[in-house]
């Protein structure tokens, strides 16, 4: 180290912190042994920093609460890590879902209407999508609110011959606010709506009849509405919000790690 | 999996600790902690082993409550947040030294910037690399940053006679920015 570095702050700072080289650190080091000013300065600087690191000890001592340790391990089974043999099947789905909306992005215009794309596999992304915008409006009365889940259920039995429970996102601040079927493109859709404080409105939709993929082209720069896709178990999701909702992606995988674990064998 | 989550939990009483510093109220100090936790489960994916597990969950905290104060000012409810010093303070007096005491209401006078850089890198113990991603800024920056508070809090002490002792007239001075 030059001489003249050797008394420059930052140098100083490293040399406090334990940034420094060996040899940077004993230059520093035999300088202050013949400076005992300075050698007092940095000491000064090291032991305020010592006592520094007792600030808010008392935070560190105190217990944890216990909602916090809850909201650990209520979070942890959400999102396991999905195995490779999961992952491959998400891979698969999502290529073969993809080539019916390109970029995942289903159509949409500034006035709300929807306007749907050739093809019945179109016609299904395209009823999702309206769906999503008329029964998930804020404030809009779901058919089967969380007080009926019971009720729901069985309707979902009934149609799918399985169950397809709405999963919990309340950690992730949405509320779920119920849930329906309903027929899209000759098929049937069951809906789980959530709503949430500040993002958008989020709509899990869910299927067992396979659909035809079918390429879209150009979705064209007007689309709001973004979508995710998951299938596996038999079960097909379509997790759809705005395209201004930035956890899309960080929900979406928590609702399809539910699934993966709520929907496989045993 | 497992293992993460342990370490995560561990270094709950830090969040906390970083929380109550951006958040003053303690209740609103935890929801943050556990919007941060949610967040960190559910992106752990994104999380590098091998990096630090802190730092990285300190990105995620400050995020959260950069995203609540946006909320709050679309809500035109900003009245409970924190605008000068932060609580880092505890009940019962559990921080009783002279110097802690002295340091402490000295750290307390400090600019929001330099209070920030203090508490990730001389009392966190982090990284400057690491303190830089969490602030969003340059490593430079922090490097300055940590310089200037450092003697700010310096000066603050020197001004208040406090508990650590003065070296002499020549001491900061002598120590250049560069």
């Amino acid at each position: 180290m030059a001489e003249r570095d050797v008394l420059a702050a930052d140098r100083m700072h490293d040399y406090i912190d334990g940034r420094l080289r060996d040899r940077d650190r004993a230059a520093v080091a035999a300088y202050l042994v013949a400076r005992p000013r300075a050698a007092a300065e940095v000491e000064a600087l090291r032991r305020q920093s010592e006592i520094l690191r007792g600030i808010g000890q008392g935070i560190l001592d105190e217990p944890v609460p216990p909602r916090l340790r809850k909201a650990l391990q209520e979070h942890a089974p959400l999102t396991m890590p999905r195995p490779p043999r999961r992952v491959t099947a998400y891979l698969e789905a999502a290529a073969a879902i993809l080539l019916l909306v390109v970029g995942g992005v289903l159509g949409w215009q500034a006035n709300d209407e929807i306007h749907p794309r050739p093809g019945a596999a179109d016609a299904l992304l395209a009823d999702m999508a309206g769906a999503h915008a008329f029964y998930g409006e804020r404030g809009y009365p779901v058919d089967f609110s969380p007080e009926r889940a019971a009720e729901l259920s069985s309707w979902i039995g009934r149609w799918f011959a399985r169950d397809v429970p709405p999963p919990d996102l309340r950690d992730l601040g949405y509320s779920y606010r119920g849930g329906r079927l309903i027929p899209a493109a000759g098929t049937r859709v069951g809906l789980f709506q959530f709503e949430h404080p500040e993002d958008p409105e989020l709509t899990i939709f869910f299927w067992t009849t396979a659909a035809t993929p079918q390429p879209l082209g150009d979705p064209g720069p007007a689309e709001q509405v973004a979508a995710r896709f998951w299938s596996g178990h038999g079960l097909n999701l379509a997790v759809v919000s705005e395209r201004t909702n930035p956890d899309l992606e960080t929900t979406a995988d928590a609702i399809f790690s539910f699934y993966e674990r709520s929907a496989g064998p045993g | 999996m497992r293992e993460t989550l342990q370490h995560i939990e561990a270094e709950i009483p830090r969040l906390r600790r970083y929380a109550r510093y951006l958040r003053r109220e303690p209740d609103h100090a935890d929801d943050l902690v556990q919007e941060c936790l949610a967040r960190a489960i559910a992106k752990i994916h994104t999380w590098q082993p091998g990096t630090n597990l802190r730092a990285w969950l300190f990105v995620i905290l400050r995020n959260c409550h950069i995203n609540e104060i946006r909320r709050e000012q679309r809500m035109d409810s900003i009245d409970d947040t924190p605008t000068d010093a932060p609580a880092l303070t505890t009940p019962g007096n559990q921080e009783a030294s002279v110097a802690l005491v002295e340091v402490r209401k000295a750290y307390l006078g400090l600019s929001e910037e330099h209070r920030e850089v203090l508490l990730l890198v001389a009392i966190e113990g982090l990284q400057y690399e690491e303190a830089a991603s969490i602030l969003e800024v340059p490593l430079g920056t922090v490097r300055s940053r940590l310089s200037r508070a450092r003697q700010a809090l310096r000066q603050a002490l020197k001004a208040g006679h406090g508990a650590i002792s003065d070296p002499g007239a020549s001491g900061v001075q002598g120590l250049r920015h560069g």
